[in-house]
């Protein structure tokens, strides 16, 4: 007897949508959260912890935030997904805290105009922080869940991979999972089934910044489970990252991390980029992309030393060292670096997926009772994302989604064992040299898909992903071992493939420069493509892609 | 040329320690691990993001438990799993009783009305243990261990006191297990909060 599990709604991932969504399905159905890592860990509980709340200020009001993040996403964003996000973003401190996530306050214990943060791209200030980053805010979350768990509401299976979604007939009806820590497979009927998977940062490893599980699983099962995605081209690199050794891909800071009088320059220390500090991630990241990449410029430094000599530098570096935001110089380069006494080497970075999968306002699919929410969904951010948005989009989709699903009626019956024999047979054999063809298709998407694309390269990265698709030969992998992390790598690299093609795929139907997505063969935004958004999905098992738009 | 040694262990082979041959250079002895296992990817570990964070790839590192992307490696560094805990193959141990432990715990969220949410004491203390990101190695440092978790479950336990949204249920059957701890107090974190505060005021609270 295969393992086979029934519950109301299935959540696949255990950050803060997938943690969501379960406590708020919990309210009204008994629900299964199934996650590859333990749960918590992953993107949400490495983040800054950072959440875009309204009416604090009577300036910040829904329609304030609305107005911004679609100016950000360069107004290619989904505007009912926007608007839904602007609604509920003045409840997100008390929803999160009366789940036992606390916030920073002022001197009073209250949450005031004091606190609140400008993050780049927001007209105003309207962030608020954690106590402890995203440390604390998965915490508590697990916390909370733990007690849904007490309660008999919510069960959990950790360490587990999805590895289909099942649909019949247009209906979702559950899904196959491979057992990590037990080296087995198992089967999930479902309700409804929710994907909150986060992102693909793995696809471009090193240069990210991203756990090593964002390997963009939930973009390929929907994918083949028959739901669309759309602007995929929209990945947001980050300017500052450490861009050698060990720490490749690690974080340093956004554009303001430069401060008023920080420089760019060369190996040899001339001057190649002045007034850095206002331009937005993307801006930044295109010129730093130009610079290396096509002007072919080795390494290059940020000079940060000049702002100790003004008086606006000198408060930034007092800003930033008192927000922690220094400490990983001191980690990765070492004091004098964390002093703004020498010159920083470093590299752009991935960041965040703006693209996703295609829901509507109510977390819903193409695909009826299967459900989207987090990182993984698109339409939030349109060509770019403001700080402190995802995690926001997380609470307020995971809640809603959680809700929805839970109003699904009946399981609708398949054949869970035999679905799982057929999967068996595909892996009892596996995949060797696969951290070869990884690599490669990594190395692949930096150079070809990366900061700076044009049409030849892309076209180019599409063939090396097919021909590295192909070499996944069957091999000698057994699946019954304890902690099988080769079977569960097998798995991660084909969903990878996916997700690889679905960006570059659309990345090379968006023929301008907008937002996150920068083209040097068209460098301009360009009228036709206005509102116009780029959705791929799957016909006998290729990736195909159209244009159509939100708007009409 | 840098010598990596790695304790192995699977079910059905029991336990080795094999040495990997390092290309020479700076790096972190995550990293070294890191290729250690492209050389034999039968070689079990976990990790996450590769910088201080995610809590995942904790090890015991020539004998003290350490972040592995913190520590710098050294020829010769032995790694093993971390101490005190069930191991499940290699460098991977069983991470389960985290939520077993949480969904035992007894508690229930207050409900806080407008004015109290306004006017919010948070203690400098909650602050400092929001830093646990159960990276677990603090269980590890513990040389008298009973296998209750010590001292991990102590900060789980005033996390619940010190949280302003928790009210937190009857505890006292964790008194006999604090009181062991009481004279000890060689445990630490490597994260830096203060396990001794820690054990100090829950002892208080429990009086």
């Amino acid at each position: 007897m295969k393992g086979v599990h029934e519950t109301d709604v299935l959540i696949i991932g255990g950050g803060s949508a997938g943690l969501m969504s379960a406590l708020s399905a919990s309210r009204f159905s008994k629900c299964l959260v199934v996650s590859k890592e333990p749960i918590g860990i992953g993107n949400t509980k490495i983040s800054a912890g950072l959440f875009c709340v309204s009416d604090i200020t009577e300036e910040n009001s829904p329609e304030s935030i609305f107005k911004d993040i679609l100016k950000g996403g360069d107004d290619i964003n989904n505007p009912e997904l926007v608007r839904t996000i602007s609604e509920m973003a003045g409840e997100i401190a008390v929803k999160m805290e009366s789940h036992g996530v606390v916030f920073k306050r002022d001197e009073n214990g209250a949450i005031t105009k004091k606190i609140l943060m400008r993050l780049s791209g927001h007209s105003l200030a309207r962030s608020i922080a954690t106590i402890y980053k995203g440390i604390s805010l998965t915490g508590s979350l697990k916390l909370a869940l733990a007690e849904k768990v007490r309660n008999g509401r919510i069960r959990i299976i950790e360490n587990s991979i999805a590895v289909k979604i099942i649909v019949d007939n247009g209906v979702c009806r559950g899904a196959i999972f491979f057992d990590i820590e037990r080296g087995e497979f198992f089967g999930v009927k479902s309700k409804a089934t929710i994907l909150a998977t986060g992102g693909a940062g793995a696809l471009y490893y090193p240069h990210t910044d991203n756990v090593l599980s964002a390997t963009g699983d939930g973009f390929s099962l929907a994918l083949r489970a028959g739901a669309s995605l759309i602007d995929m081209e929209q990945t947001q690199f980050i300017p500052f990252a450490v861009s050698e050794g060990s720490y490749t891909g690690i974080f340093l800071g956004e554009p303001s991390f430069a401060g008023p009088e920080g420089v760019i320059v060369d190996d040899s220390g001339d001057i190649v980029l002045r007034n850095v500090w206002m331009l937005t991630r993307a801006e930044l990241s295109r010129k730093i992309g130009e610079l290396l990449y096509t002007q072919k410029l080795d390494r290059l430094f940020l000079d940060p030393r000049k702002n100790l000599e003004t008086e606006e530098g000198r408060r930034v570096y007092e800003n930033l060292k008192k927000a922690g935001l220094l400490d990983v110089l001191g980690d990765v380069y070492g004091k004098e670096a964390m002093q703004w006494k020498e010159p920083i080497n470093f590299a752009p970075t991935f960041h965040y997926q703006c693209g996703g999968i295609r829901i509507n306002r109510y977390g819903e699919t193409d695909i009826k009772n299967l459900f989207a929410c987090g990182e993984v969904q698109g339409g939030t951010h349109g060509a770019n994302r403001l700080g402190s948005v995802s995690l926001t989009e997380t609470i307020v989709f995971g809640w809603i989604a959680g809700e929805r699903a839970s109003g699904v009626e009946k399981i609708h019956e398949w054949d869970a064992e035999k679905e799982i024999s057929v999967i068996e047979s595909r892996f009892s054999k596996g995949s060797s040299g696969k951290n070869e063809i990884r690599k490669k298709l990594q190395k692949t998407m930096w150079e070809l898909c990366g900061v700076v694309r044009d049409g030849k390269g892309l076209k180019k990265c599409l063939e090396i992903i097919k021909a590295l698709r192909s070499r996944m030969e069957p091999g000698s992998l057994s699946p019954e071992m304890e902690w099988n992390s080769a079977v569960r790598e097998s798995i991660e690299l084909s969903f990878m493939f996916d997700t690889a093609e679905a960006i570059a795929l659309s990345a090379l139907i968006r023929e301008e420069t907008r937002g996150c997505h920068y083209r040097k063969d068209f460098p301009e935004k360009r009228d036709e493509w206005d509102r116009k958004n780029v959705r791929v999905y799957m016909e006998n098992g290729s990736v195909k892609g159209d244009v159509f738009s939100w708007r009409s | 040329m840098a010598i990596l040694k790695i304790r192995r262990y699977s079910r059905s082979d029991g336990e080795w320690i094999q040495e990997f041959d390092i290309p020479d250079g700076d790096m972190t002895v995550l990293h070294a691990i890191q290729i250690a296992g492209e050389m034999d990817d039968t070689l079990a570990y976990t990790q996450g993001c590769r910088y201080r964070y995610c809590g995942l790839c904790s090890v015991m590192i020539n004998d003290r438990p350490r972040p592995a992307c913190l520590t710098r490696f050294t020829d010769s560094t032995l790694v093993e799993p971390l101490k005190n805990l069930d191991v499940i193959r290699d460098l991977v141990v069983d991470r389960g009783f985290i939520l077993q432990f949480l969904s035992g715990l007894d508690f229930s969220v207050n409900e806080l009305d407008l004015d109290e949410f306004k006017r919010l004491k948070i203690p400098d203390e909650l602050f400092m243990i929001s830093r646990c990101n159960d990276c677990l190695c603090c269980i590890s440092t513990c040389n008298n261990y009973k296998g209750a978790h010590e001292p991990w479950r102590f900060v789980k336990l005033l996390n619940l006191h010190l949280n302003p949204f928790y009210h937190p249920g009857d505890i006292r059957e964790e008194r006999e297990i604090l009181h062991r701890c009481e004279d000890c107090m060689k445990c630490y974190c490597v994260h830096g909060i203060n396990l001794g505060k820690v054990i100090r005021m829950l002892s208080e609270i429990m009086r």
